[in-house]
This record gives C-alpha cells, sequence and structure tokens, in this order.
C-alpha cells in the first residue's frame, strides 16, 4: 500500500471518531438550536447582527470555579452583554456526570453565583458541545455579528486552576471583543483551550 | 459536591478536599514526611541516605496516587496542568530541574493527556556545595498537584526531609530503587550520529529522524509550546535510514512552527530527546530521503 492510500485510510477512521465539522475561525460557526433552563428556545442565526459568546461550564470543574468563585466570569459577563453582547452558557455535561443541572438546579446556582448570562443552554446529549468540538471548561467561542466565528480556546493566558493568577492573566475574551466591538482586527483568533474535559456522555 | 458560594481568591469551599493529614515520624537516619491528599499520597525522598558536601544528590517527589486516578506531565495535553514544586532548601542552594519520566498517553472521549497512574517519581539534583556543614540540611517542599479520575481536583502539600550532612560516603536509601525505576523512563540526549528533519506544511508536520537503520514504530510526546493536535492518528513510516511521522498540526498551534521537541520512543529503546528545526517551506519540492 503506497503511504498516501494508508494515510487516507486513517483519515476515514479519525472521520468516524471526530467532528467532521469543527467550527474554525474564520469560517462560519455552525448553527443550532437548544433550549435554555426556562424552556425557552435559542437558535444561533437568530442573533445575527450582535456578538455571541458561547461559553462552556462545569460548576464542580476547579477551572470553572476558578473563574465563578473569584467573580471574574460574572464580571464579563455583566461587562459584555451590558455592551450587546449575547452571552450563551452551556451545559454538555451528561446525566450523572460532574456540572450536570436540571433546568431547576441551574437556574439556583446561577442566581447564587450572581451569573449574568442571556441564557443558560442545557445540552446534556453533548451535541452542541460535538457540534463545535468542545472539549474543556472552560472554553470560549466568540461569533461576530455576520455569524462567522471570530475566536475559539482559552479564556485567558494562566492555564492553572489558581484563582491568584487571575489578576495577572491576559483575559481573551476582554482582548477579542474589545477589539471586534471596536472595529479593529482580531489579534488572537485561536488559542489552546485548558481546563477539564467536558463530561459527555459516555460513547 | 456541595454549595458553592463566592469566595475571592480561595478555593475555600473545597477545603475539606484539600485537608492533608500530615503523618511525621522520625527515622534513625533522617526524618521524612509524608503527606496524604484525598486522591495521593506524596513524599519527598532522597536517594542517599547523607547529604555528602561537594557531591550532587538526587531529590525526588514520590507522587502514589488511588487506582484511576492520574497527574499530569510536564505538557499535560488537551487539559489538566503538571505539578509545581517550591523548594525550600538551606541558604544558598538551588534544586536543578525536575526530571520527568516518560508520561503516558491518557485517553478520554476525543482528549487525549499526558501523564502518569499509580505512582511516579519527580527527581531533582541538588548539589550539596562544599561549605555544607553537619549535622542536617532541612529540605522542604510545597507541591500543588491537579489530580484527575473523570472529575478533577486540585491537592497541595509541604513535604520535608531531615538528611544528616556527613563528608563520609552515604549508603543508598530505601528510596533508592524508585530512582532507578524512574531514571530508565528519563530521556536520554540525542545519540551523535542520529540526525532529524522537520517539514512544516500547513495542516502537518513531518518528523524524520535519521538513526542509520529503517525504524518499524515510533510515538512522540511533544514539549511546550507543543503545536499537536494530540486526538488525530499520526501516520509512522520506516525510511531506509530511520523513521519518518506525520503528525497534525493543532489548530491551535500558537503562530508559526519553527520548532518541534519533544520526546521520541522507539521499539527497545530508552526515550529519546528530540529538537528539529523546521526546513523551509518545502510543499512542493518532492521529497527524497537521504541516507
Amino acid at each position: 500500500m503506497r503511504p498516501l492510500s494508508r494515510f487516507a485510510l486513517a483519515a476515514m477512521a479519525a472521520a468516524l471518531t471526530l467532528p467532521l465539522w469543527a467550527a474554525r475561525p474564520g469560517e462560519p460557526a455552525p448553527d443550532f438550536t437548544a433550549t435554555d433552563t426556562y424552556g425557552r428556545t435559542h437558535r444561533l442565526s437568530d442573533y445575527r447582527g450582535k456578538f455571541v459568546v458561547l461559553e462552556w461550564q462545569n460548576r464542580g470543574c476547579p477551572y470553572t470555579r476558578k473563574h465563578y468563585e473569584t467573580g471574574n466570569m460574572q464580571r464579563l459577563q455583566k461587562q459584555w452583554t451590558a455592551r450587546g453582547v449575547v452571552w450563551l452558557t452551556i451545559i454538555s455535561s451528561a446525566p450523572g456526570k460532574q456540572g450536570y443541572m436540571t433546568a431547576e438546579e441551574a437556574n439556583q446556582y446561577f442566581a447564587q453565583m450572581g451569573a449574568a448570562p442571556t441564557a443558560v443552554l442545557l445540552d446534556p446529549q453533548g451535541t452542541v458541545g460535538h457540534l463545535y468540538d468542545a472539549r474543556t471548561t472552560p472554553e470560549i467561542y466568540i461569533i461576530d455579528p455576520k455569524g462567522v466565528l471570530i475566536y475559539q480556546g482559552a479564556i485567558d493566558d494562566k492555564p492553572t486552576a489558581n484563582p491568584e493568577d487571575i489578576k495577572t492573566a491576559r483575559n481573551y475574551v476582554d482582548l477579542v471583543l474589545g477589539q471586534a466591538m471596536a472595529g479593529q482586527p482580531v489579534t488572537i483568533s485561536a488559542t489552546r483551550p485548558y481546563g477539564c474535559s467536558v463530561k459527555y456522555a459516555d460513547e | 459536591m456541595g454549595r458553592l458560594s463566592l469566595h475571592r481568591g480561595s478555593f475555600a469551599p473545597q477545603s475539606a478536599l484539600l485537608l492533608l493529614t500530615v503523618f511525621a515520624f522520625g527515622l534513625a537516619a533522617h526524618t521524612q514526611t509524608v503527606a496524604s491528599a484525598a486522591h495521593t499520597r506524596l513524599e519527598l525522598v532522597s536517594e542517599r541516605t547523607a547529604a555528602v558536601p561537594g557531591q550532587r544528590l538526587w531529590l525526588g517527589l514520590h507522587f502514589q496516587l488511588e487506582p484511576g486516578w492520574h497527574i499530569y506531565w510536564l505538557n499535560p495535553g488537551d487539559s489538566g496542568e503538571p505539578p509545581r514544586v517550591q523548594w525550600s532548601l538551606p541558604a544558598g542552594r538551588r534544586a536543578g530541574a525536575l526530571r520527568w519520566p516518560l508520561p503516558e498517553r491518557l485517553r478520554q472521549g476525543t482528549i487525549v493527556n499526558f501523564g502518569y497512574e499509580n505512582d511516579v517519581l519527580l527527581a531533582a539534583p541538588l548539589d550539596v556545595p562544599a561549605s555544607a556543614r553537619p549535622p542536617a540540611a532541612e529540605i522542604s517542599a510545597d507541591v500543588h498537584w491537579l489530580v484527575c479520575r473523570d472529575v478533577c481536583l486540585p491537592e497541595r502539600a509541604r513535604v520535608s526531609l531531615r538528611l544528616p550532612v556527613s563528608s563520609r560516603a552515604a549508603r543508598r536509601s530505601a528510596a533508592a530503587p524508585l530512582f532507578a525505576r524512574a531514571r530508565v523512563r528519563w530521556p536520554q540526549p540525542m545519540p551523535a550520529g542520529w540526525r532529524t528533519r522537520l517539514i512544516v506544511r500547513e495542516r502537518t508536520l513531518t518528523l524524520e529522524v535519521h538513526t542509520g537503520r529503517p525504524v518499524p514504530a515510533a510515538e512522540f510526546f511533544p514539549y511546550p509550546p507543543d503545536p499537536l493536535d494530540h486526538a488525530a492518528p499520526v501516520q509512522v513510516n520506516p525510511i531506509p535510514a530511520g523513521v519518518r511521522l506525520i503528525l497534525r498540526k493543532s489548530d491551535f498551534a500558537p503562530g508559526p512552527v519553527n520548532e518541534l521537541a519533544g520526546i521520541l520512543v522507539l521499539p527497545g529503546s530508552r526515550p529519546i530527546e528530540i529538537r528539529a528545526r523546521a526546513e523551509g517551506t518545502a510543499a512542493r519540492t518532492p521529497f527524497r530521503q537521504r541516507r
């Protein structure tokens, strides 16, 4: 067998296990429909004309906790939704896995945390998570008003669970939204996400 | 997990899990401290029974993990974080860099991590100055690490060791076999006759290692900054003079890839440290094997 055909076979084998069209910065963000904790349906394409942030969340993950227990995530949510950004917090933990919450539990938790996303989307089947190939919590995707993915990756440049690091971290949500909303080119469009693995249902 | 509340700058709600039980027990030759965190037992050990002035002493952090749990290599892969160590040593002394044994590849869905299960010894050299004086050297380490199974927990401990300072040659300690076991998994420098090539294309990195004879299999563990997609399959082919690996570039590769560094594992050989500089974007030139 020639190396090329062997590679093609390997690529086909990979296609069976990896998402075929994982989103990439510069390309249209895949559209999806999901239900929030109040039973309302959200379709990504309904938010054309606005910037959208997708935040993958797991309340038990030490990296997510680092950003919620210091108030950093809430600060980002408040600051950017006040400027018209749509912030969708997505929970892709499967039932029985860390971070899974019923709608009622989620509403109680996010109220208690003083969180301020536009909506919390429940994705227990991992449909939206797999569509975006979201791998960690917290992982961030930012979509521009034309529906193009402009950022994918880590929330900041300090890949640790230590809350002390937030003070000195460079926050990529602030950086990307700051640049994009000022009409400037976005200087960082992809970083390696850090944190806990997303607790999807077992395959 | 209990209720969560807002705590600025602390992991206070998790303190129950972080709670460390520290046992200290005296030994005839030296004193050791073992710390037990929720899923890890950590011990500071020395390869020899005493610190000899003017000689190198190997210290080690021995992590023993609960079955099913793991900690991370210096490059954790797609999630996680490597252990961090802060040494407290007698004035004027500094420990050398940690020696990380070859990790395992740990897969969880589309996530690939590099880490250790069961137990691992992270060793560091300490050059004992000729001026070191008896009776003893106090050594401690503040260690922070993340331990994961399907879920992750940050743990931390302070472990200490009191070693006699003695000008007579020290004996091998009871922990010496741990060091021997770790050493065979330390990466070795690349043998003098070997050569590397790295060809960077848009989506792939082709790494060739010329060892002088065809090599049927190889595995590569990247050092940071890590430009690889760990979940993608790696194509490994023997070539007349060695082995060729075609590795998938990560979408998150930070900037242009000029170098690839990491550990190469070949059948029947100790792990080898590889550092390959990228050739120009040779995408068009048909590639000919060199001998």
